[in-house]
């Protein structure tokens, strides 16, 4: 899977728990969702769990920065990790 | 009181803190930590501007885990004043509607609070003083509301007085939804405060080399627990960033934290996404669970990322003053009633009774609604003197007032207690009275899940449902006919859930409990 795969289906992922009203028309690599106040724990839990059902793999977030946790380059970044 | 001499307010604790540990760490917020000597000041100083404002006993706080928030929360109380929290992320009118049941003469605004300020004051009919803490300006809020006074925090000067309020006078009033919709304050002495902090203290004593979390939002009681065990103890009170809580353990990990309190549901929903792995919060030694009941499999968890920890469940409604039940469990391998952690035992200083429906006490081992009943209870709701009549009652054989807590619990031999529901939840099906938590516990059991929630259905006939439906918190697929099979052991026939459904995360309310309303509607679509 190539990153711009990857990145497709976490904005999809995304779009499916937030949903499109809340978010930005443009989602660009560095927008937190948990800064910006469109999920909250259990939003972001979920959506956790969406993408590694989706993909068949676990997100290692424990690998991420605080800069880059909850931002979807964290996101992209797990899924190319987990998919290699 | 009986040791009137030792009484101190909520605010005299803080500052005798402050003059013995002036240089040590009070609290770390946004990235900055403050010592004593600075926290203690500058709330004198806003104090000072504050008391000499008006007569007026209640100050609104509007601000939200800022340094300045956390200042005008001080600088009330150092004024001999309550404070009184407005969160500006709550809806407006909610928000309304607290300031017009309390009428304070004083409003304190932190930087992110002026934008709900704004909307706050063009339909608030009352007249205040309004201190900005973070604008270099008034001209413009001077210009569009000139009905209120207003200060800048630069022009407040600090005498150096010490305002000492007296034990019958309010501390703080916080709100909670009442059952009409209309919210009920509840008021909370000094001397309410002073006598759960004296005994909390005792009990599970901070250190001056303490670090302890501060999470729960100024709304919440819990957040005088976290501050003011703290800043009574010469302790430092590290505030949690709001996006940072799922990432609890790297912050206790990088501020070597040693005190942790939450609700169990944020520690479940970090173990869910596996970032509460062993052994991740070694640092801590203490770890207070409150505000929800505590299930023994989040406590085992818990445990294993905090090895050095201590497990305490603290029980009780903001009415009676934070909590008036705890119980520590040092062994977690033990099982106990439904797979929850006891609620334990009622604290010394206060009076608990279980009372069956008949007014009469229940007997050991039976299920009755608990009444509490000593120094920590309020007084009532704030000007709601019908829900405070309901609410805090007389009882045969006693001349106290007692709160009754609307939950049920049942008494072992040892006086420890052990929490089975709400009174108010209580359905009944085909004549038969059930109890929702009842199925629950037995749904948890036989699905080895930490959370089971049962949902009357029709929604409109919660309390006389024709059946019932279960959620079980489960990331694969149910084994529906094993669970099933359980239930049939262990429940009788028109208590048994009518359907299961797997669900991956528990929804949580504005105030951190599980959200059966929005369960409710989920099964709605379900059954659709």
């Amino acid at each position: 899977m190539t990153r711009g795969e990857c990145r497709e289906i976490i904005v999809r992922c995304i779009k499916e728990i937030v949903g499109n009203d809340d978010l930005p028309s443009q989602i660009e690599d560095d927008y937190n969702l948990i800064k910006a106040g469109v999920v909250d724990s259990l939003k972001f839990v979920k959506l956790v769990l969406l993408i590694e059902d989706k993909c068949g793999i676990k997100l290692e977030l424990e690998k991420l920065s605080n800069e880059e946790f909850g931002t979807v380059r964290g996101f992209i970044m797990l899924l190319a990790k987990g998919i290699e | 009181m009986s040791n009137m001499e030792k009484y101190k307010s909520l605010f005299k604790g803080f500052y005798e803190a402050a003059e013995k540990y002036g240089a040590r760490d009070a609290l770390y917020v946004d990235g900055m930590t403050y010592v004593y000597e600075e926290l203690a000041e500058r709330s004198l100083c806003w104090a000072e501007s504050i008391h000499k404002a008006n007569e007026n006993p209640y100050v609104l706080t509007l601000g939200y885990q800022s340094y300045s928030n956390y200042v005008s929360m001080l600088a009330a109380l150092g004024a001999g004043k309550a404070y009184v929290p407005l969160n500006p992320n709550f809806p407006k009118q909610r928000l309304l509607k607290t300031m017009e049941i309390v009428e304070a003469g004083t409003l304190i605004v932190a930087a992110e609070g002026e934008a709900s300020l704004d909307q706050l004051l063009k339909e608030y009919q009352g007249t205040l003083v309004i201190l900005l803490c973070d604008s270099d300006s008034k001209a413009g809020w001077e210009g569009r509301y000139p009905q209120h006074r207003w200060l800048k925090a630069g022009e407040c000067k600090y005498s150096g007085a010490m305002r000492q309020a007296a034990p019958e006078d309010p501390a703080y009033v916080l709100f909670t939804s009442g059952s009409t919709g209309e919210p009920k304050g509840i008021e909370i002495s000094n001397r309410n405060i002073y006598n759960y902090l004296r005994f909390i203290l005792a009990e599970y004593p901070i250190y001056t080399e303490d670090r302890i979390s501060q999470i729960f939002d100024p709304t919440f009681d819990v957040s005088v627990y976290d501050m003011f065990t703290g800043w009574w103890s010469g302790a430092a009170v590290y505030s949690l960033p709001r996006a940072q809580r799922l990432q609890l353990s790297s912050f206790v990990r990088d501020h070597e934290l040693t005190c942790w309190c939450s609700v169990p549901s944020l520690a479940n929903a970090v173990r869910q996404i596996r970032l509460l792995e062993g052994g991740g919060l070694k640092t801590l030694r203490q770890s207070v669970f409150t505000g929800e009941a505590l299930s023994m499999n989040t406590a085992r968890t818990w445990k294993k990322a905090a090895p050095h920890s201590t497990i305490i469940n603290l029980y009780g409604p903001t009415e009676v003053t934070i909590q008036f039940a705890h119980f520590q469990c040092d062994d977690l391998d033990k099982e106990y009633p439904h797979s929850m952690m006891p609620i334990g035992f009622v604290f010394p200083s206060q009076s608990g009774k279980v009372m069956k429906e008949d007014a009469r006490e229940a007997e050991i081992g039976q299920a009755g609604e608990l009444y509490v009943s000593g120094s920590q209870v309020s007084k009532g709701y704030l000007k709601n003197r019908e829900q405070t009549k309901s609410s805090f009652v007389k009882i045969p054989e006693s001349d106290n007032l007692w709160y009754r807590t609307g939950d049920l619990v049942e008494m072992d031999e040892e006086g420890c207690l052990y929490y089975l529901g709400r009174i108010d939840d209580q359905v009944q099906i085909n004549g038969y009275r059930v109890e929702l938590q009842e199925i629950e516990a037995v749904l948890r059991r036989a699905a080895k899940t930490a959370t089971a929630v049962v949902i009357p259905w029709p929604p409109e006939r919660k309390n006389n449902p024709d059946s019932v439906y279960g959620f079980v918190l489960s990331g694969g697929k149910l084994d529906k006919k094993k669970i099933n099979a359980l239930c049939k052991e262990e429940l009788p026939e028109f208590t048994r859930p009518a359907d299961i459904f797997p669900i991956e995360t528990v929804p949580i309310n504005a105030s951190g409990k599980l959200d059966r309303k929005a369960l409710s509607k989920q099964l709605s679509e379900l059954l659709s």
